[in-house]
């Protein structure tokens, strides 16, 4: 576990978490394309008693992969893109890697959603890739 | 490519047409970048602010002073929080005006290609570029 600290690009929320930054996801899901505006989102996973949030988030609600509400979260006031609540992993966070303090912690453990890539997208490590969520 | 481009935000509350091809495809890794999007790098295409039309709802323009000094607006949902496009640049005429519009907001960005990556001095490590792109350490001249 190690000490992470992150918040959005205008400075307005701020967290803390204790969570594993070499264990992230990258998901290159059309949801997380259009709510990042880039190709994938790249993910930590936190339990939610292990992070700590100042400043006032804004959620937006829909239906994930799994048929289940995911919550996505992001600052009122710049949009950064900082945080999932999915359905399917009650108790638990998910930290948008951008908005770490140092990205560069974050190194990706799966790719999920590969159905979703953009073609030229490469990641760089021997880990495994799901064409949609892992079973 | 068929045109218009269409595209628009999460939610479905904003949503534009693009009546011409891009200009350019490009990825961005800038630190800025980085935090607005939660991602790795922001992935973009410039087209001729003429071209572009929204088509419905009204975003939230936020500004902010980029390390150049020049003061950058981005169009934002306030519904989803997600990134659509920057704002018309100040100071250029109608005709010269080009806007940057965030490609993973297109209903099909599958076949858009990037050729430039900019702030590569920012990129992190698993990311990997295509080879024989362009490649700028920080912002291009």
């Amino acid at each position: 576990m190690a000490k992470i600290t992150g918040g959005c690009l205008c400075g307005t929320v701020r967290y803390t978490a204790e969570a594993d930054p070499t264990s992230a996801t990258v998901c290159h899901c059309r949801d997380c394309q259009k709510f990042t505006g880039s190709a994938f989102a790249a993910l930590v996973l936190v339990p939610k008693e292990a992070l700590a949030i100042e400043g006032r988030l804004k959620t937006f609600s829909s239906i994930g992969g799994s048929g289940n509400a995911i919550l996505r979260h992001f600052c009122p006031g710049c949009g950064s893109s900082i945080a999932e609540e999915p359905g399917t992993r009650p108790g638990m966070v998910i930290l948008n890697v951008g908005t770490f303090d140092d990205p560069a912690i974050a190194k990706p453990a799966r790719e999920i959603f590969r159905d979703d890539a953009l073609p030229w997208v490469h990641v760089d490590a021997d880990i495994p890739r799901f064409a949609k969520r892992p079973a | 490519v068929k045109l218009p481009l269409s595209g628009g935000c999460l939610c479905g509350a904003l949503r534009y047409e693009i009546s011409e091809a891009p200009l350019l495809t490009y990825t961005c890794h800038c630190v800025d970048c980085q935090h607005l999007t939660g991602s790795a790098f922001s992935l973009a295409i410039t087209v001729p602010d003429c071209a572009f039309r929204l088509t419905k709802g009204e975003p939230r323009v936020v500004q902010r002073t980029a390390n150049s000094g020049r003061i950058v607006e981005r169009w934002v949902c306030p519904g989803c929080g997600s990134w659509l496009s920057g704002g018309p640049q100040p100071g250029a005429t109608s005709d010269e005006m080009i806007r940057r519009v965030r490609a993973g907001t297109l209903d099909d960005a599958s076949w858009l290609r990037p050729t430039a990556h900019f702030w590569t001095r920012r990129k992190q490590p698993w990311v990997v570029l295509p080879d024989g792109d362009q490649i700028f350490e920080t912002q291009p001249g």
